[in-house]
């Protein structure tokens, strides 16, 4: 983020303790790339996001007050959107399962359209359908930084302040995170990425 | 080199993070090393398809960001919070935060206080010995003990035929900074003397 984005940023931030409903709007639709990535690599569940990101939007709504540095919005949006996503995650973890449901699950032909594939296609799906598996595999706090890469232009810096971590560390986890998705896609498929 | 330097090297390379320096032992590498060049070629195919996977999949799917925040426009109740007038309305967080922080600081000031009075009590108990006035033992007196009230002997002096004891000592005569005079005896050289005690040494 150059300086005048973020002094821009800093503004919005500023008009939007004062209420203006505006100034939230744009903050948060310009930072939605990479917290839809952000929450994606918690929830893990695509169709789950929205529920969340509202929640983290209601969230910011009624603390925007409680950011004392406008200049440091990216992360403070950026653990209370991972704050939201656990608990929600949690929450649903405690949730029962009805009967239906559970029923509705074993069932693979109905959630084949929505991200769940059987392993025959799985094995048939694309290259896309594999990344897509591998990932979702990764360990979070790998697949927090992949994504979180992948969903905007960020450098490691800013990903660094927004998961507050060092910035070796997202280097490091970045190229484990490769090498993790490499390895899956070879286990898979021993020609790996140049088949298609 | 080895192979986790590499990927790092080729990671930086295809997030834009590698410096020129950086480039150009990446670039020796690649030219030296086949699978060097291999391993570029994968990980750029993968760096490119999950950019293209997170924008499609991820970002690309579900609801307009203006209707979510619509949504939790109304969910969150704004029009009470627009109800707040004046001064209140505008820094509530920044005022609390403030005198929050003046009682802290209050509290602080007195501990600190309470602190130091503390450690210079116990300072003070620790620099100056136990019942100060009393005497020391070695001077002290016990009249129980029958043994100290006995009178040390000292042996008697050789007198002269006046009666006055002959002391085998020579006198000094000195005078000190401030200009008294003092004379000193002292005992002759090569004299010994038997030593008596008072007490036990």
């Amino acid at each position: 983020m150059t300086v005048q984005a973020s002094q821009n940023e800093s503004a919005l931030v500023c008009a939007a303790q004062r209420r203006d409903k505006e100034a939230l709007q744009l903050l948060l639709t310009r930072n939605w790339a990479w917290l839809k990535g952000l929450v994606f690599s918690i929830v893990g569940d695509p169709g789950e996001v929205d529920d969340v990101l509202q929640d983290i939007c209601v969230r910011v709504i009624t603390k925007i007050d409680t950011l004392r540095e406008p200049e440091r919005f990216r992360p403070w949006l950026a653990t209370l959107a991972r704050r939201q996503a656990l608990r929600y995650r949690q929450q649903k973890a405690r949730r029962p399962v009805p009967l239906d449901e559970e029923f509705a699950e074993l069932q693979p032909d109905e959630k084949a359209g929505e991200g769940i594939e059987t392993i025959e296609q799985q094995e048939s799906g694309t290259l896309s359908d594999r990344i897509w598996q591998a990932v979702q595999s990764l360990p979070e706090k790998y697949r927090q930084v992949f994504v979180l890469q992948h969903s905007g232009d960020f450098t490691y810096a800013q990903i660094a302040e927004m998961l507050d971590v060092p910035m070796t560390t997202v280097q490091i986890r970045l190229v484990r995170a490769r090498r993790m998705i490499c390895d899956q896609l070879a286990s898979r498929d021993p020609n790996r990425l140049r088949e298609e | 080199m080895n192979q986790e330097i590499l990927e790092i090297l080729i990671g930086k390379h295809l997030d834009g993070e590698i410096t020129t320096g950086e480039q150009r032992i990446l670039d020796v590498e690649l030219q030296r090393d086949r699978r060097a060049a291999e391993l570029l070629a994968e990980l750029k195919e993968l760096h490119d398809r999950s950019s293209e996977f997170v924008a499609s999949s991820i970002i690309g799917r579900g609801a307009a960001p203006t209707d979510i925040f619509e949504r939790a426009w109304q969910q969150a109740g704004v029009p009470s919070f627009q109800g707040k007038t004046g001064q209140q309305a505008e820094h509530p967080v920044g005022r609390t935060v403030k005198r929050v922080g003046y009682v802290r600081l209050a509290v602080g000031v007195a501990a600190g206080f309470l602190l130091g009075l503390v450690v210079q009590f116990m300072l003070r108990s620790a620099s100056s010995p136990p019942n100060e006035a009393a005497a020391p033992d070695v001077l002290a007196r016990n009249l129980t003990n029958p043994i100290e009230l006995q009178e040390p002997s000292f042996p008697a002096l050789p007198t002269d035929s006046t009666g006055n004891p002959i002391r085998n000592v020579d006198w000094y005569q000195f005078t000190d900074n401030q200009g008294n005079h003092w004379l000193i005896e002292g005992l002759r050289e090569s004299t010994v003397r038997p030593a008596a005690y008072n007490t036990d040494l």
